[in-house]
């Protein structure tokens, strides 16, 4: 069990790592802060003795895709405009703005992995361990997930 | 070539909501050990058991498979016909053709009918399928919808499915916050691959349909102001208004004197709409009660909250004379 030092801690530094996980899945802001708070008051509620941060973080991220699973198996979603948050995140440069606009576009399969590949920096292998499915699956998503946002951000630049 | 130092940059901008870690902080000193809590608790629309038929339902103008999911009898068809609307939406694409056959709206929840042919060869025996989606819904005095909910269910077909290849899908859209009023509202839908679930992870029909329509342009229920304080667990907020339609029992609230999100907490306990207990009173005396939530968003940033309810009953809004929300009792007499 987490002391309350040790859950501050950890709460702090991967919220927003569960929150981006989350918003890859679900694309809302809202639904992404619930599977946040509910993933922290799990770990808090943990009865689980951590060997390392890195098994935290492990831990963090199979419960988050879990909870997300679950709220996905819900026949009812919560929807909203992406629009409007991307336009509170003021991104850097157009470039950042047009990159979230055609990752969000992708399938939520690529989204997932390329985020844990691409920005959590996990392995094909952690990543199937993390979804449940194939090494083969993961290099095959992870491919055309860069294939589709390829497309994708050529068209967008068509269109200017 | 995929630049990944500008997708992490990206990616950093997004962060939790600064309330998310305050409430979870909150809650470990408050709740160690008790169950699950959520901000925004929400649960899927009612599973309605169905068993009633009303042969008059083609004639009023509500499809037969409406009227047996809300349970109608022939005197309350005649209600929900009043916010339905037919519709003779035909849009094909990869061999399969989708129907949008009616849409039934109030002010805050609409649901559209569609009857989904696949392509030859495919079977479509599952009870349960989604749409992957995009919707957007602009109101007559040209509100855009804001948050929304959708959910899928499967209903019974009207015809014999020898082929296997129909499935009748009913799409619920719930106006989650703001002013958009479903009610003549232009309603943009594109459905983008029938899959087997919300995780859209199986893709069971490729295609892509879209199209746009109007929502009835008759608000079947009655919208009341009501500005006066109550008390949730001793915690005072201020109902704003009830709405009731046919088709559900909607209360509003702000913020009074205490947090609000202190306020509604009992709202998203194990004990859930015990806490707000609707019940209406029609004049004859008879009570109606809440058979099922269909959402319960409390909105902090706005510090408002927007609680809907599917009731045992159809209700004739014209004959509520009271509700009763928080444990007190509003007069909605017209």
């Amino acid at each position: 069990m987490l002391t309350e030092e040790q859950f501050s801690y950890l709460a702090k530094k991967y919220m927003d790592t569960v929150f981006r996980l989350a918003f890859h899945y679900t694309k809302s802001r809202s639904e992404s802060d619930d599977i946040t708070q509910e993933v922290l008051l799990k770990l808090y509620r943990a009865d689980k003795a951590f060997e390392s941060e890195d098994h935290v973080r492990h831990w963090l991220i199979r419960v988050t895709v879990n909870e997300c699973k679950r709220t996905f198996l819900s026949p009812w979603k919560r929807t909203e405009p992406i629009e409007d948050y991307a336009e509170q995140l003021a991104f850097k440069t157009p470039e950042h703005s047009e990159l979230f606009h055609a990752v969000m576009a992708l399938p939520q399969k690529y989204r997932v992995s390329i985020f844990l590949h691409y920005y959590e920096g996990y392995s094909c292998g952690e990543i199937s361990q993390f979804l449940g499915i194939p090494n083969a699956t993961v290099r095959t998503r992870l491919r055309r997930g860069r294939e589709q946002l390829k497309t994708g951000l050529q068209e967008a630049n068509n269109d200017v | 070539m995929f630049d990944e130092k500008l997708y992490q940059e990206t990616i950093s901008a997004l962060h939790a909501s600064e309330d998310t870690i305050s409430e979870v902080m909150n809650m470990t000193h408050k709740t160690k050990g008790r169950g699950s809590l959520r901000t925004a608790a929400v649960l899927a629309a009612v599973i309605a058991a169905l068993c009633c038929t009303a042969a008059a339902a083609a004639a009023l103008g509500l499809d037969q498979r409406l009227a047996e999911y809300f349970e109608a009898t022939a005197e309350q068809e005649e209600l929900l016909s009043t916010a339905a609307v037919p519709m003779n939406i035909v849009k094909r694409d990869s061999g399969a053709v989708l129907r949008i056959e009616q849409v039934i709206a109030d002010r805050y929840c609409a649901a559209v009918l569609i009857d989904f042919t696949a392509p030859d060869g495919t079977v479509l025996d599952q009870d349960y399928y989604a749409f992957d989606r995009s919707v957007s819904a602009t109101s007559r005095d040209g509100v855009k919808m804001e948050t929304y909910g959708i959910g899928w269910e499967v209903l019974p077909s009207k015809t014999e499915n020898e082929t296997g290849r129909h499935a009748t899908i009913l799409m619920t859209i719930h106006s989650l916050k703001g002013e958009f009023n479903f009610i003549g509202a232009k309603v943009e839908l594109t459905l983008d691959g029938l899959y087997r679930d919300n995780w859209l992870e199986e893709l069971v029909v490729p295609g892509r349909w879209s199209c746009t329509f109007t929502l009835p342009e008759t608000d079947p229920g009655r919208l009341c102001t009501v500005n006066e304080s109550i008390e949730i667990e001793g915690k005072n907020a201020v109902l704003t208004t009830l709405y009731v339609s046919p088709l559900s029992l909607t209360c509003e609230i702000k913020q009074g004197t205490d947090d609000l999100k202190e306020t509604v907490e009992p709202i998203y306990s194990d004990e859930g709409k015990e806490s707000i207990a609707p019940e209406v009173t029609l004049q004859s005396g008879e009570t109606v009660g809440a058979a099922d939530w269909l959402f319960l968003i409390t909105n902090y940033a706005d510090k408002r909250g927007r609680y809907c309810f599917r009731m045992d009953e159809i209700l004739d809004p014209e004959t509520v004379s009271s509700v009763a929300v928080f444990g007190e009792t509003f007069s909605v007499e017209s």
